[in-house]
């Protein structure tokens, strides 16, 4: 692969998926500065891995596994006393209403309570890949995903029928 | 209770947070860069202490022979002037400001980076490789005078020679080098400019 070649193919996988893996990473963890880095670092090691690969899965599925791996190593990096940040609720897109606004919140407020691997499962889910696909990414088998996720949707909308209830 | 399919596209219609370039981006470029400015500097002192080391070993042993003294000089003066090149275009690197980085800067930052590389093709490198194979001549001629002209060619030709196993060596561990310190910051601006270039679109 030649350095057009790369650039063309990393520009395309850019345009493509840009918006989901920021996603991924702020989903993942809960801050803007973190998840920019986050999303800095993935890029990298996907324009890093770009000569290797070989076109054996979807190009997006295998952006996503770079993604996942990488935010996987970059939480590891942190101190293992070290929170999660608060989330900004600034991030959160000024289009949408009050209403879709404070439920995205708590969202993401409920994500933040999951476990490394079960928050990067459950964004790759709210970004409407197949179970198929996650376990393709997360190197896990389809059912344990499909169990997981059950675990994971439970979880979630009691959180958020908790906050909606101003339980939380 | 909240239909996860509702949370799906809601999840999907919200903006990602806005990546900003700006400052984040430009310090810890220029912390990269700076560490870059660091190895260069630690790199080229230990040089100058070899050289400078291997100087005084030198003139302790050869400070009868004025002739051999001065191929010795010569060699060294070579080997200096090239070194002070190259730290003069390390450190210029090193200091490059990303706080406001245009296309053309960054383009001009991995040209200076990717010169890096090839460091032997320049002129300052001819002039050294000249100065060295000058030096290398007078030390021999003193330490083994040349009987005729076929000593003398014998002579000549060893020295050429040794231009020709110093260099690939050189160039070996030179790419070494540049894979380890210069690619990851290239790679880092190439993955800028791409952005930048999403950015404006």
């Amino acid at each position: 692969m030649n350095h057009s070649d790369r650039e063309r193919l990393f520009l395309e996988l850019f345009h493509q998926h840009r918006a989901r893996v920021q996603r991924l990473c702020y989903g993942y963890l809960n801050s803007t500065a973190e998840s920019e880095d986050l999303f800095q670092e993935i890029m990298t090691n996907v324009w890093n891995s770009l000569p290797g690969f070989r076109g054996d899965s979807q190009p997006g599925t295998w952006l996503y596994r770079i993604a996942v791996n990488t935010a996987l190593l970059h939480r590891r990096k942190w101190k293992p006393t070290e929170e999660l940040p608060e989330l900004a609720d600034q991030a959160i897109g000024a289009q949408q209403s009050l209403e879709q606004q404070e439920r995205l919140a708590a969202l993401h407020r409920a994500i933040a309570t999951l476990g490394d691997q079960d928050r990067l499962i459950v964004t790759l889910l709210l970004e409407g890949l197949s179970y198929k696909e996650i376990a393709e990414i997360t190197g896990i088998t389809v059912n344990y995903v499909g169990v997981k996720i059950t675990r994971i949707r439970q979880a979630i909308e009691q959180k958020i029928t908790e906050v909606s209830h101003g339980a939380v | 209770m909240a239909p996860f399919e509702e949370l799906q596209s809601l999840w999907q219609s919200q903006n990602p947070p806005v990546m900003a370039v700006a400052e984040r981006d430009a310090a810890s470029l220029a912390k990269a860069f700076h560490r870059y400015g660091r190895r260069q500097d630690l790199i080229n002192l230990g040089k100058a202490l070899l050289l400078a080391l291997q100087l005084v070993l030198l003139v302790g042993r050869l400070r009868h022979n004025p002739v051999e003294m001065f191929g010795v000089a010569l060699v060294d003066c070579s080997a200096v002037y090239f070194m002070i090149y190259e730290w003069r275009r390390q450190r210029a690197i090193a200091r490059l400001n990303f706080a406001a980085p245009s296309r053309d800067f960054v383009h001009d930052a991995i040209a200076r980076l990717m010169a890096q590389r090839h460091p032997f093709r320049s002129r300052e490198a001819y002039i050294m490789t000249a100065g060295l194979w000058a030096g290398f001549t007078v030390m021999m001629a003193s330490h083994w005078p040349a009987v005729g002209l076929r000593g003398l060619l014998i002579r000549e030709t060893v020295i050429t020679a040794l231009a020709f196993v110093i260099l690939p060596f050189s160039n070996y561990l030179r790419g070494k080098r540049w894979n380890l310190e210069c690619r990851p910051l290239v790679e880092r601006l190439t993955a800028l400019l791409v952005t930048s270039q999403e950015r404006a679109e």
